[in-house]
């Protein structure tokens, strides 16, 4: 009778280490991890844009922009793209090249435009590269004048948010304007909504 | 009293054991799809599916993939799924493009997005590839949490 109440505890116990569970150190703090770039584990925050947001939305924007077909109307390809402003509009700061290096990266890919990045009325990504650029210019008297970019690309972010209750919604909205610089008219008007519903963060979804 | 009740003990220990075991397994593997030929340009190209028996490869159904060129040369396609059952799903889906040789592009559109499917309802998902040199592509379908 002693023997079969000291296996029940034995026999639970080995239940739970040989489960297919996934494992976890032991500890209550000790559960930090790795997690892949826009991971479907990752962290679901209601009231800012997460990793997986920005990433989203860059793809959504980038894959409407080659459909509507707005980059081969350009008479010389690749055409040169200046990137311009994002402004953040929500209340929350972030750093608006987290949406635009990954818009970057594939609109280069894509072979259809060339991103200037020392061109601009704003910072240019590259000051350096621009103060060469300038030198260079400045001392040649039969320079010939360098391309000017034939796109522009801006836009903004807007948070909307609301509540019912305990429940809350907020909407973020992804708006981009692509610019032909020559006469000043938008080609493409791109529009990505990413709304998240609940009453508290989440891991994961 | 004990004594008495033991036969009922054991078997509320075996049906807890059965129960933490069985929680402990449940598996969410990816369901997959991906063209048969790489080069096949056609509209209605032939599929791969690749897939574990499960929960979902029950209740979803790849029906198809239309490909088409936008953008000069970069292939587009649209994923076309039908829900099996009555119930809503939750699911994550992403679309990893390749190249000839067979090697993933690591561009935007390999990141696990959302996906809301109502019950018996047909959706399509759309993906453009970012590069040329894309290929062909895996479709990876997963439930969500």
């Amino acid at each position: 009778m002693k023997t079969t109440f000291l296996r029940i505890p034995f026999l639970l116990a080995l239940c739970v280490l040989f489960s297919c569970s996934e494992r976890r150190p032991i500890g209550r703090k000790a559960d930090a991890r790795y997690i892949e770039d826009s991971s479907e584990k990752g962290l679901v925050n209601i009231g800012k844009i997460n990793s997986q947001d920005f990433t989203r939305a860059a793809n959504k924007l980038l894959q409407d922009l080659f459909v509507k077909g707005a980059l081969t109307k350009a008479p010389d390809q690749p055409a040169i793209l200046h990137v311009g402003e994002v402004r953040n509009d929500t209340q929350t700061y972030f750093d608006t090249d987290l949406l635009l290096q990954a818009i970057k990266r594939d609109l280069l890919a894509s072979n259809r435009v060339r991103i200037s990045t020392t061109d601009g009325f704003g910072k240019p990504t590259d000051q350096y590269a621009k103060e060469v650029r300038a030198s260079v210019e400045a001392r040649d008297p039969f320079a010939v004048t360098r391309a000017r970019p034939h796109f522009s690309l801006s836009g903004k972010i807007i948070e909307e948010t609301s509540r019912v209750e305990k429940v809350t919604q907020k909407d973020f909205y992804f708006l981009m304007t692509l610019t032909e610089v020559a006469s000043g008219t938008g080609v493409w008007f791109g529009r990505e909504l990413i709304s998240k519903q609940g009453r508290r963060d989440s891991i994961g979804f | 009293m004990i004594i008495k009740n033991l036969p009922r003990l054991r078997f509320a220990l075996f049906v807890a054991c059965l129960v933490s075991l069985l929680s402990g397994c449940s598996t969410n593997p990816v369901h997959q799809t991906t063209k048969k030929d790489p080069a096949d340009r056609s509209s209605l190209p032939e599929l791969k599916k690749v897939y574990m028996p499960s929960e979902l490869a029950r209740n979803i159904n790849v029906v198809s993939v239309n490909q088409e060129t936008v953008n000069g040369d970069l292939i587009q396609i649209q994923v076309n799924l039908e829900n099996l059952t009555k119930k809503s799903m939750n699911l994550n889906y992403k679309v990893e493009w390749m190249d000839e040789a067979g090697i993933v592009i690591n561009d935007s559109s390999a990141g696990w997005q959302p996906l809301y499917v109502r019950g018996a309802e047909n959706v399509a998902v759309q993906s453009v590839a970012s590069t040329p040199r894309a290929k062909n592509f895996w479709l990876k379908l997963q439930k969500a949490k």
